[in-house]
């Protein structure tokens, strides 16, 4: 079995998607998530551990905008992924894979799933489509 | 034609029984449950560590392996430091329904036909992970 590179991801990204943005190892895309709306979601290459790995990751927020405890509970049902905080108080939902025996098409869904739920948080808290 | 889930998930039981039989990686606690079986496994410098690993059906074309382990009271880690510290590579803290924190991740059952890279390998980096956050949480090795 061949084993998958970050070349194949953003390779495959871009054939079905349009990237709004690239720096090394980290692809934005735009999603459509219905009635107008848009959501933000990178694919990060992390390969600082032992195997490389993918995070898909979207901002749906900031601290403040959800309570930590909730987003704690939530964690414990969510399908895939979970929501996080970083030091900047940015909360974000995101979800990893393993890189070198990914399946490409799981990344179809794990991307579209992502961009969903973090458009879904957004909104539960706001209006706004900030992101 | 691909694999069903009822099949991908029997193949995953199945796998994790036998990997399990061998007792110098640890033993199966508990396989009462169809959807999910509970091991203990050993961990270096001679502790524990439990992992439940579960089927999660979210609608007959979509389903999910979760896999989970109790990790502290939720009294040993802030709401907050558990939101930052969900950054790492693998997994994440949640709390359930009785106050508990897990470390938790899940894989797509779709993409998981055992042998499977992506299970066994995210199963013990959470075994690992999981033992590392009981230990510096609590200093215990309770589960």
């Amino acid at each position: 079995m061949k084993l998958a590179t970050w070349d194949d991801v953003s390779s495959f990204v871009r054939s079905n998607w349009p990237v709004a943005g690239e720096v090394e190892g980290f692809l934005t895309v735009e999603f459509g998530t219905g009635e107008g709306r848009t959501q933000m979601t990178g694919i990060r290459l992390m390969s600082g551990g032992t195997e490389p790995r993918l995070r898909i990751e979207s901002q749906f927020g900031f601290e403040g905008d959800l309570d930590p405890a909730a987003a704690l509970k939530m964690n414990g049902v969510l399908p895939l992924g979970a929501i996080a905080a970083d030091e900047d108080g940015r909360l974000i939902y995101a979800h990893s894979m393993m890189l070198g025996t990914l399946d490409l098409a799981s990344l179809d869904i794990a991307l579209k799933t992502i961009a969903f739920y973090a458009d879904q948080l957004e909104q539960h808290r706001s209006i706004d489509d900030r992101y | 034609m691909s694999a069903t889930f009822d099949e991908i998930w029997a193949e995953l039981r199945d796998w994790v029984v036998a990997f399990f039989a061998d007792e110098r990686i640890g033993s199966v606690r508990d396989a009462s449950l169809r959807d999910s079986i509970t091991v203990l496994a050993h961990v270096p410098n001679g502790r524990q560590q439990q992992m439940r690993i579960s089927r999660v059906r979210v609608n007959p074309d979509d389903e999910w392996v979760e896999l989970a382990a109790v990790v502290g009271l939720e009294r040993v880690l802030g709401h907050r430091a558990a939101l930052v510290q969900n950054q790492a590579v693998v997994g994440h803290f949640a709390l359930d329904e009785n106050g508990t924190y897990l470390y938790r991740h899940t894989l797509q059952m779709k993409y998981l036909a055992a042998p499977s890279d992506q299970f066994e390998v995210t199963l013990a980096r959470m075994l690992s992970l999981s033992d590392y956050f009981e230990q510096q949480l609590t200093g215990q090795d309770n589960w």
